[in-house]
């Protein structure tokens, strides 16, 4: 907390306010990134494994110590200016987690329009929480448990103001969960889940649950969350077998398998007919929200509001992760700068 | 042939002064915070789990708030009408009944005795020491309450919690014009000199424990009202400089890494830098480590957090680590149970045991109790 805070406030020195909204910013070290808009700002989570060396630590340390690693996540906001089309302020960091236990990815970030967000930090040999920023500044864990075995959260979002997540038991099991983050501790309200998912196949967003069911590979499902369950359960065929799924409100992404080849299936929840809107040989980076899609292979960025994506850039480094909102997009780019890694953070209008 | 006769009489010292057994000189004890919390059979339930561990020591928070809701006319009585006692006389009777000996600590001010009204105010010294005088003679082991019966004697009082901390002691820092003013080391000295004074005039044999350091390392370049902690190396390098006397030095050690290969300050490797300033106030005074442990899932106050299988194997290996530093007596685990706000329990919020329970039961029971140490 205090070294977080400590951080945040050199990042601010470092970056000081942006009076016209600078379409870059920029930070450095290349992370595993997740992000998305929350109204007039830009979060994201950065996934990194932090070395520490005894032999920088001081001569008067006892022989004998070993470096040693833990596995960090940070979670930073940039704020918009009022149109969206830039920067006004350079990161702040907010929530923060280290572990010992295995590393992280940087998961799921999603964003509401208020500037609030909501964070599953993507883990597989433990349960990641679920985690709420902020109130007042002050972060809400919603969902924390060390058991070993203990349920995994496969997706979580803001919904309304409530934080619903997806956690999956070890039989597989899958529960709907919903809570106040503005609680000071937060009830939990479980519901059932009618059917069955894995990692990376099942999403939340504001109004809208999708999931493929791993016996169903090629069914994408979907349905509303509420405080009791999924209501409105409807399912659409694929055209291919599902490997990730991305998911917004009332619009869903499937990467499906297509002949050694990787397509993105767009599925417009209240239609529903599934559409390719882009292929290619790896599994893309990729993000949702507000209608809009994005999507990044390399240096490469594509996007589109409706039907196939366009590219939109080829950036000089590779993407390492993009974000959607309506006509904005994002995306952050891995750049040397007199040798120096950074993440250079750009900002774009899609028609 | 002079360094080999060097090196085995400094064999031949080690051997003299290492403990035999993993824990033959610091005692294991663990915490339960929840007490101050619950009455009645509630408070009966929660000391037996506590005494359930196997601890022979525990420490106490008393909330100084809590005691004295209006200010009393007489502060250094304890019996003056302002006083409420009851909670802090269960727990600590409580404690007794079942063998348990206790270190306590008070903070939380009180809002008549609070600048800013909160709790986390550093309160005036007087207003703050008169309170130890009354704690500290109320359990002096000579004090009877209104029924008659003698209440139970505490052989150590900690001053404050965490005085480097703004969660706990306000204000830390202060601007004049560009530069930033570090408050608390020099409020901090005063109020544990003038507490020193205090509790020795009320019960002379009650040991004064100063520092109670949080675990804090590098302290921010900017004054912040919110987050800023004073850094525990420069906190006591301050500290010394002012002078103020005790009998014993607690910190509280929550290592990012384990025990023995942890190297932020505070942890164990890192203990003798802030020693060398504590020395400057009395050489080697002992130390207690009033709190310590690993959180085994996240929270929002300790973003650190490692596997219960960890958890368990760093509680064996604090203990073997805290064994070799003969100046430590106390190590005590924080906390007994889970709750929301802190995940580093032996018992999870549901009241199953962590396999690091056992641990601790097998430390404490291979560990007999020093002279000076019982209730």
């Amino acid at each position: 907390m205090r070294g977080a805070l400590a951080l945040s406030l050199a990042l601010v020195a470092a970056f000081p306010t942006l009076a016209s909204g600078a379409r870059t910013i920029s930070f450095p070290e290349w992370f595993a990134i997740r992000a998305d808009f929350a109204g007039r700002t830009l979060v994201w989570s950065e996934a990194a494994t932090v070395r520490l060396d005894p032999s920088k630590g001081g001569r008067d340390l006892p022989a004998g110590l070993r470096p040693f690693v833990y596995y960090r996540i940070h979670t930073s906001t940039a704020p918009l200016d009022r149109a969206r089309r830039g920067f006004v302020g350079g990161p702040e960091q907010h929530v923060t987690l280290r572990t010992q236990i295995a590393r992280m990815t940087s998961g799921r970030v999603a964003g509401d329009g208020d500037g609030r967000f909501v964070i599953v930090p993507g883990a597989r040999r433990f349960a990641a929480p679920v985690v709420f920023c902020c109130t007042a500044d002050v972060e809400t864990v919603v969902v924390s448990d060390g058991r070993e075995d203990a349920p995994r959260p496969l997706s979580a979002t803001l919904d309304g103001g409530i934080v619903r997540a997806l956690l999956r038991d070890r039989a597989g099991g899958i529960t709907l969960v919903s809570a106040d983050p503005t609680q000071r501790v937060p009830e939990l309200h479980s519901a059932p889940f009618p059917g069955s998912a894995t990692d990376g196949l099942a999403g939340l967003a504001e109004g809208t649950v999708a999931w493929v069911d791993p016996d169903t590979p090629g069914t994408l499902s979907f349905g509303v969350p509420s405080d009791g369950g999924v209501v409105g359960r409807r399912s659409v065929r694929l055209p291919g077998r599902a490997r990730r799924l991305w998911v917004d409100r009332g619009v869903a992404v499937a990467a499906v398998a297509r002949s050694r080849r990787i397509a993105l299936v767009r599925v417009d929840l209240t239609t529903p007919r599934p559409t390719i809107v882009w292929q290619g040989s790896r599994l893309p980076h990729v993000a949702i929200g507000e209608g809009a899609v994005v999507a990044a292979e390399g240096s490469s960025v594509f996007a589109a509001r409706a039907g196939r994506l366009r590219r939109i850039t080829r950036a000089r480094g590779q993407i390492a992760a993009v974000a959607a909102s309506g006509r904005r997009i994002a995306w952050f780019e891995r750049v040397r700068r007199k040798g120096e890694r950074r993440t250079v953070v750009r900002i774009a209008r899609i028609s | 042939m002079r360094r080999t006769r060097t090196l085995i009489a400094t064999l031949a010292t080690a051997m003299l002064t290492l403990p035999a057994g993993a824990s033959a000189l610091v005692i294991p004890a663990v915490q339960d915070d929840a007490l101050p919390n619950v009455e009645g059979a509630a408070l009966e339930a929660r000391l037996d789990a506590l005494a359930a561990t196997g601890t022979r020591v525990t420490r106490v928070d008393v909330l100084w708030s809590q005691v004295a809701r209006r200010r009393p006319a007489k502060p250094r009585d304890p019996d003056d009408p302002a006083y409420d006692w009851s909670r802090y006389d269960a727990i600590l009777t409580g404690l007794r009944n079942r063998g348990l000996g206790t270190i306590v600590d008070f903070y939380h001010t009180p809002s008549w005795a609070s600048r800013s009204g909160q709790p986390s105010s550093a309160p005036r010294t007087a207003d703050g020491s008169r309170f130890a005088a009354a704690l500290a003679r109320r359990y002096s082991g000579g004090h009877r309450d209104r029924s008659g019966a003698l209440l139970p004697r505490i052989r150590r009082i900690e001053v404050w919690n965490e005085p480097n901390v703004a969660g706990f002691y306000q204000p830390q820092c202060s601007r004049r014009g560009r530069t930033v003013v570090i408050e608390s080391p020099r409020r901090y000295a005063a109020l544990l000199a003038a507490s020193y004074r205090e509790i020795k005039r009320a019960s002379p044999g009650t040991e004064v424990v100063g520092g109670v350091l949080g675990p804090a390392g590098q302290t921010p370049k900017a004054c912040a009202t919110t987050g800023f902690s004073v850094g525990a190396i420069e906190f006591a390098a301050r500290l010394a400089r002012e002078r103020p006397p005790l009998d014993a030095w607690s910190m509280h050690l929550y290592p990012i890494g384990s025990p023995e290969q942890a190297f932020f300050v505070p942890s164990w490797n890192t203990l003798s830098r802030v020693l060398r300033h504590v020395d400057k106030l009395q050489r080697g005074v002992p130390v207690y480590v009033t709190e310590t442990g690993y959180h085994t899932s996240y929270n929002r106050f300790h973003r650190y957090f490692v596997s219960e299988e960890q958890q368990a194997a760093w509680l064996d290996e604090t203990y073997r680590v805290a064994s070799r530093r003969p100046r430590v007596r106390l190590a005590m685990w924080f906390n007994l149970q889970d709750n929301p706000f802190w995940t580093g329990g032996l018992i999870r919020a549901d009241g199953t045991h962590k396999r690091s329970y056992e641990r601790f039961r097998l430390q404490a029971a291979d560990s007999p109790l020093p002279e000076g140490w019982g209730p």
